[in-house]
């Protein structure tokens, strides 16, 4: 429990820093006042714009500002204090709440990023056990040889070559498309969860994350094969998929979560070029435009989401990694 | 872990994979360097444009006004400039980004994670506090905010990258300072009275080396993935500065027609780059006995 209270702080101090860094770097951008309100050349225009987005403040004055809007305890709509959702500014264009935005795009790339991560996991697992099983031999060399590849491919690329090539000049084969949301307007049914949608995306978005599983799997897999006490369960006649099941497997996997939980915010971050890409209506997708427009406070917006998102994968992780491994709770 | 010798150089050689990686990287290296009077295509950005004789496909030969004939040997794009120019010119801006972010983030790096290996106490507390803070924000992100605070361009990637790169180094360094701080040999340095710089720089930094060069090669490819994936999202390299990832962002469309070769070839020398990369680490890990993951 102690321990528990202790991650949860040091999981709060990170997360307000990450929050001061992001507000940092973007205070610095210039007051883009005149450039978006500045079409019409009134001032009385562009002084109600800064008034808006607090551009008008110190430096001081939109931190407090900022971290009081982010609070999720503060002054509530009805009066008084409470819970409330938090709010991150409003949109240069059209002044949307940012967080209404957000939250519209984040179940897409969600979605994308748990189907991912679960491609990568489920078959890396299974693919660096096995590999980690027939030890040396052509076909690990030639999984781990494609397994670099898929690390050493620029993201976007691969996403253009997924989409051309599975999407476009073997359509007929795959019957994928190539491009389209996760929701769809039927015209008779209404909206409509595309699931042939994802299968493109969520693919081009694991294969970094699958290329890395497979050899952490392998890796750690044959180290645990080494190990006497495998040598005592295979001598007592414990054989084939029960030994890795039940003594390899759980002694392989603290690596891979390890590294699995960092991943998953890059792979937020990775979801940009994917999205953009696939044209998959998420968060990356809408950092994307917001990006190319100038919108700042969404640009933000998905950082901060992005970050707030890693810190607590984190803190779930280390949690996890006590419950996984009982020699750390001790410590 | 001892200090890189000449055997070590030899283990290297052996790994055949990180020798054809480290061949192909000097290889572009000198193309870069060299610059206009190898290509084609010499003007400053290989930018020389010629509309009449746009998309020819790769080997065509076409004449010039005095009637010498040229070859076009991966072909021209949609204005007619020399593919295989701006892909030499382009080049320099991919290891010039590597090499300049790894200069950073070897600089930052270094400094942070010596302090707070070295001094530990809340010297430590603090850093590692900071490093926790900057590895929550991803790279990309990171740099994307940056380049939107400096402006888009070439040296605000760059600047970025090193930026945000430094804390995979200052955490090897951390690491490694933390457990040679034990050492009989830094024990007997700090009885001896020698400043703390000197036993830092001196004689435990030359015992943490073999970590931090298979570091810095993978930040070096991270460096050139990110540059490239920044100049296809449009922010890096500026039109017509001619770089890898915004030669794929110019003819991503043309993947479906007759012309893909014009985005297929540069995503391909990416890879082929970053995998070089990915080689020279795996060789240097092998020479240098370390493990992935200190």
């Amino acid at each position: 429990m102690q321990r528990l209270l202790r991650q949860l702080a040091q999981g709060l101090g990170v997360l307000w820093g990450s929050l001061t860094l992001v507000f940092l770097i973007f205070a610095q951008v210039p007051d883009p006042a005149r450039a978006i309100a500045g079409q019409n050349e009134r001032t009385e225009a562009i002084e109600a714009f800064r008034q808006l987005h607090g551009l008008n403040l110190s430096l001081g004055e939109r931190y407090v500002r900022f971290l009081g809007e982010l609070s999720p305890l503060g002054p509530t709509q009805e009066g008084g204090w409470g819970l409330r959702a938090p709010s991150l500014g409003k949109s240069y264009f059209g002044g949307r709440p940012v967080v209404d935005a957000l939250v519209e795009a984040l179940p897409a790339t969600m979605l994308l990023a748990c189907a991912a991560m679960l491609l990568a996991l489920v078959l890396g697992i299974a693919l660096g056990l096995m590999l980690a099983w027939q030890g040396d031999g052509p076909w690990a060399r030639a999984v781990i040889g494609v397994s670099t590849l898929g690390m050493s491919a620029p993201s976007f690329f691969v996403a253009i070559l997924v989409a051309w090539g599975l999407g476009v000049v073997w359509h007929d084969w795959t019957g994928l498309p190539a491009s389209g949301g996760w929701r769809v307007l039927d015209p008779f049914e209404g909206p409509q969860f595309a699931w042939k949608h994802l299968i493109l995306p969520a693919f081009t978005l694991g294969i970094r994350p699958l290329s890395v599983v497979i050899q952490l799997t392998r890796n750690a897999a044959a180290d645990v094969l080494e190990e006497s006490y495998i040598r005592t369960a295979r001598a007592k006649g414990l054989s084939g998929w029960r030994l890795m099941r039940k003594h390899v497997l759980r002694n392989a996997m603290n690596p891979v979560l390890t590294a699995a939980s960092g991943w998953f915010a890059s792979m937020l971050a990775g979801a940009v070029f994917v999205e953009y890409v696939f044209g998959w209506n998420g968060m990356g997708l809408l950092m994307f435009r917001a990006l190319e427009s100038g919108d700042l406070p969404v640009v933000m917006g998905g950082v901060l989401v992005v970050s707030t998102t890693f810190v607590a994968v984190n803190l779930l992780v280390d949690v996890l990694y006590g419950w996984l491994d009982p020699r750390v709770r001790s410590r | 872990m001892e200090r890189p010798n000449l055997h070590d150089v030899k283990a290297f050689l052996s790994h055949r994979m990180a020798t054809l990686g480290a061949g192909w990287i000097l290889l572009w290296l000198l193309i870069a360097m060299v610059g206009s009077p190898l290509r084609p295509d010499p003007s400053p950005m290989a930018n020389d444009q010629h509309l009449d004789r746009g998309l020819l496909s790769p080997g065509t030969v076409w004449e010039d006004a005095s009637g010498t004939s040229h070859h076009a040997w991966l072909g021209t794009d949609r204005y007619g400039r020399d593919v295989l120019s701006r892909l030499m010119a382009g080049s320099g801006i991919s290891l010039s980004v590597g090499a300049g972010s790894v200069l950073i983030s070897l600089l930052l790096g270094l400094l942070l994670g010596g302090l707070a290996g070295y001094l530990g106490g809340w010297v430590d507390a603090w850093i590692s506090w900071f490093l926790q803070v900057m590895w929550s924000v991803p790279t990309l992100l990171m740099v994307l905010a940056i380049t939107l605070a400096f402006g888009k361009g070439f040296w605000q990637v760059f600047l970025a990258i090193g930026l945000t790169m430094w804390v995979e180094v200052a955490r090897i360094v951390r690491g490694q300072f933390l457990s040679l701080r034990e050492m009989p040999y830094v024990q007997a340095a700090e009885a001896l009275g020698l400043p703390s710089w000197r036993i830092m720089w001196r004689h435990m930094l030359p015992n943490a080396i073999g970590p931090l060069v298979v570091v810095c090669a993978a930040n070096f490819a991270a460096a050139i993935l990110i540059e490239a994936g920044l100049s296809f999202l449009g922010v890096g390299a500026q039109i017509p500065m001619p770089s890898w990832g915004n030669i794929v962002k110019e003819h991503a469309h043309l993947l479906t027609t007759d012309h893909a070769w014009l985005a297929l070839i540069p995503g391909a020398m990416i890879a082929s780059l970053v995998l070089a990369f990915a080689w020279v680490g795996d060789g240097l890990r092998h020479a240098l006995k370390t493990t992935s993951h200190p």
